[in-house]
């Protein structure tokens, strides 16, 4: 369990009130080969403090738990409209893994990938949307 | 927006490139990047294919850089035919080049005008 981890990019919270860890390791994963989400950072830790929805990504969640976290669930937070530049009107997706943490069982999650999709994978459930 | 013939040639640019492609796996949530040669550095947008990956198409040319295989383990046994993945089975590369090659080639997406 990822618990007393220094090396934190940054920490935002979502709009569940849930902590969202992003490791310097796992960013510089991320961006490795992708400098579209590295140009997009602010657009990432704003899509997850205030998504325009929240989905469940069944199959991704059944193989994280086939490896060894029963409890984990994996979600993508998407936003539209913070694109930029060349990228503008694409969304921003960001994919994390929530785990139940402490004596409470509170979630938790960590930043796994983010990218920038002309549209959604069509086999995710709607678990939280925004509404104005 | 992309022509259909346009797309079609980014198909064949894709295939050209599994070859010399390197699959970087994301394990611990099975996700697969499928980079092609160059396409690593690149700025650019993933555009969805059917309903289960993502093609990253340079911002610039248009060229593809690398294909996004979301849920791999399940993709691939999905193409097989089978209900879930072999327990502990190693990746399959040469079966997953394959089926790729011909989820790309049958894509709506990708059909010819």
């Amino acid at each position: 369990m990822i618990t007393s981890r220094a090396a934190w990019r940054w920490t935002v919270i979502d709009p569940l009130g849930q902590i969202i860890r992003c490791g310097e390791t796992e960013w510089q994963h991320v961006i490795a080969g992708h400098p579209d989400v590295q140009a997009h950072e602010v657009a990432v830790r704003a899509t997850i403090r205030t998504p325009d929805a929240i989905y469940g990504d069944p199959r991704s969640t059944a193989i994280t738990r086939k490896r060894g976290n029963p409890a984990a669930q994996i979600v993508h937070y998407v936003a539209s409209g913070r694109t930029h530049g060349r990228y503008a009107g694409n969304f921003v997706v960001v994919v994390v893994k929530w785990l139940p943490e402490g004596r409470a069982g509170q979630l938790v999650g960590y930043v796994q990938t983010a990218y920038l999709p002309n549209r959604l994978l069509r086999r995710l459930h709607l678990r939280w949307e925004h509404y104005p | 927006m992309s022509t259909p013939t346009a797309v079609t040639n980014v198909v064949e640019q894709v295939i050209a490139g599994l070859a010399e492609a390197t699959w970087d796996y994301l394990a611990d949530i099975g996700w697969m990047e499928v980079i092609l040669p160059g396409g690593s550095g690149r700025g650019g947008v993933a555009h969805l294919i059917g309903d289960d990956l993502y093609v990253r198409l340079d911002v610039e040319n248009g060229d593809p850089l690398s294909v996004i295989i979301p849920a791999f383990e399940a993709w691939l046994a999905e193409q097989e035919g089978r209900a879930s993945p072999p327990p502990n089975a190693p990746i399959d590369y040469a079966a997953a080049r394959k089926h790729l090659e011909q989820v790309l080639r049958a894509s709506p997406e990708f059909a010819a005008s």
